[in-house]
């Protein structure tokens, strides 16, 4: 159990750093109310989307990544590419629900296998306040 | 119990910041707990609340954490040497139980200690506790503002002060036991025995603490308790939302036993809708905090405070915030327009829903005027149509809360406690 969250914060820390070279803000364990959400990055469009980062539990994954879906503009779940075989057959969840879907490899590079759907009314209150705190640009 | 009668719900004092809503709120329940340490430790505020909340209280003597030897309950002083935590070491003080303790090198409590000159002592010491503790305080209160009135020559009006704050009733010490068997089960029942027989006049109100699987010998346990007029009891770890059928059934049975089998009017210190139905089948009182405590594990250290949820009264649960917002965002009837809080503060925009998780308080006072909400609706409903009313909203809610992957996006098993709590009923629907 020890092992696999440190894998999964290493991952979260790789993922990290990929986006930030490719210019966007991202933010680590960002906190929505009683959870915190693995990893927050903001696009040039000022599109503020969630990550909820697995190994390999997926559904857990997707009852967080709902959750986040209705405060951020985009709701992604990012799942370690060697455990992606088997999440094939579940795709169509991923598209109902209007979540994307990331798989990552062991260096952090991530691709974008569903793209998620985006959220015009998320919650201005909570992402006025994760502005504030995080002073985003 | 006829629908008119009175449901008596009580609120567990937990924190003194929670001392405002319970002001705002004192409508909406009958009376208070108050847990022995806590008054014990910071005397002067929580008797100030009891004073102006102006409710009945009865007092929690808490006795069963001498049974542990938690970390966090034992600290060492400059010179190293053991001691109680802040509150309990006044706890332990106010039970003349320091020396002891200290003899003992703060060794938990065992069977073999419970001779029957202890037991009287304990009684004593937690009686004399529950007798004088709020009167006093208040009285050495009074003497402070009347001393500091004569310095500035006005005089205290003979007429303030002088009400009596007796709690509605005494309680005995209490240990927590596995099952009839238990040593910790005859020491319950050597305490009320020794009560009896010494301390008849205080009239002082057994507690049972004990373990799930102790329901199923309700009748042994309750047996030797037949004779007290009232009984408090607390099931450990007993969460009404993630019990099987089976174990609220039994829990109904122990219920309907010690109200209309013994005639014994019982209270559960730790409960939620589900015991506030069995208010319907024989429960005469139902104890909770504000916004926690509808279950309690006895091996539960004491102190802290849960994190921020919403109480949503048609599926008579907390949800997280993110929770609550995903749900009314998918089914907004659900949107509350209470008039304490919700009506102004929500003002039926969902996204304001988020501003609970700093405004503590609005969600305390939110669940309360809903809880009285559900109150009304019980007295006001015979049992058949509390059940029908629980089908119709898991029927209706069920797949509104889950999801495509098999769970839902709440916690635990979603809604299923709504349909456990009615399977629970139904055989007593048509009796009822």
């Amino acid at each position: 159990m020890k092992r696999q969250s440190q894998t999964e914060n290493q991952l979260e820390i790789k993922l990290g750093k990929k986006l930030r070279q490719k210019g966007l803000q991202v933010f680590t364990q960002v906190r929505l109310c009683s959870k915190r959400v693995d990893l927050v990055y903001i696009e040039k469009r000022k599109s503020v989307n969630s990550v909820e980062l697995k190994l390999t539990n997926w559904k857990e994954a997707v009852r967080q990544a709902y959750l986040n879906k209705y405060n951020f503009h985009k709701s992604y779940v990012a799942i370690y590419a060697n455990n992606s075989r088997r999440l094939k057959p579940h795709f169509h969840i991923f598209r109902k629900l209007g979540i994307g879907l990331l798989f990552i490899d062991r260096e952090g590079n991530s691709t974008e296998v569903i793209g998620a759907k985006y959220n015009y009314s998320p919650n201005s209150i909570f992402l006025n306040d994760f502005r504030n705190k995080y002073k985003t640009k | 119990m006829t629908n008119q009668e009175e449901i008596k719900t009580y609120i567990r004092f937990g924190v003194h910041k929670d001392r405002d809503v319970l002001q705002n709120c004192a409508d909406d329940f009958n009376g208070i707990v108050i847990p022995a340490h806590i008054l014990a430790y910071s005397p002067e505020p929580t008797v100030a609340m009891i004073t102006y909340i102006s409710k009945s209280y009865f007092i929690d003597p808490m006795t069963y954490i001498y049974k542990y030897n938690y970390k966090s309950y034992i600290t060492h002083d400059k010179d190293k040497k053991k001691k109680f935590k802040p509150s309990i070491h006044k706890l332990t003080e106010s039970y003349n139980l320091t020396d002891f303790f200290i003899t003992k090198d703060f060794a938990p409590l065992r069977p073999a200690d419970f001779t029957d000159q202890f037991i009287k002592k304990l009684l004593s010491s937690t009686i004399n506790f529950q007798k004088s503790k709020v009167n006093q305080t208040l009285e050495s209160s009074i003497k402070r503002y009347e001393d500091l009135l004569k310095k500035i020559n006005i005089d205290y009006p003979d007429e303030a002060g002088d009400k009596d704050y007796e709690p509605l009733f005494y309680t005995l010490p209490y240990f927590d036991f596995n099952d009839h068997k238990d040593d910790w089960f005859e020491i319950n029942k050597r305490i009320f025995e020794i009560s009896k027989a010494n301390f008849s006049d205080s009239n002082p109100v057994p507690i049972l603490a004990f373990k799930k699987s102790a329901l199923d010998e309700y009748k042994q346990i309750l047996a030797p308790f037949k004779d007290a007029p009232k009984l408090l009891f607390w099931i450990d770890n007993f969460d009404e939302r993630k019990s099987d059928c089976d174990t609220l059934k039994k829990y109904r049975n122990f219920v309907q036993y010690a109200a209309y089998e013994l005639g014994i009017s019982i209270t559960n210190l730790y409960g939620s809708y589900y015991s506030l139905l069995l208010t319907k089948l024989g429960l005469k009182g139902v104890s909770h905090g504000i916004y926690y405590g509808e279950s309690k594990s006895i091996k539960t250290e004491i102190g802290g405070i849960p994190p921020s949820r919403y109480y949503i009264e048609p599926l008579h649960g907390f949800l997280t915030i993110p929770s609550t917002i995903a749900l009314i965002k998918e089914s907004p009837e659900l949107l509350c327009d209470c008039e304490n809080v919700c009506k102004e503060f929500v003002a039926g925009d969902i996204e304001r829903i988020y501003e609970f998780d700093k405004n503590y308080d609005r969600a305390q006072r939110h669940f309360l005027c809903m809880r009285q909400r559900e109150i009304k609706d019980i007295r006001d409903s015979d049992l058949n149509t509390l059940f029908n009313n629980l089908n119709k909203t898991y029927q209706e809610y069920k797949d509104k809360v889950s999801l495509p992957q098999g769970n839902t996006f709440l916690t635990d098993k979603g809604i299923d406690y709504i349909k456990n709590w009615s399977l629970a009923i139904q055989d007593k629907c048509n009796e009822a």
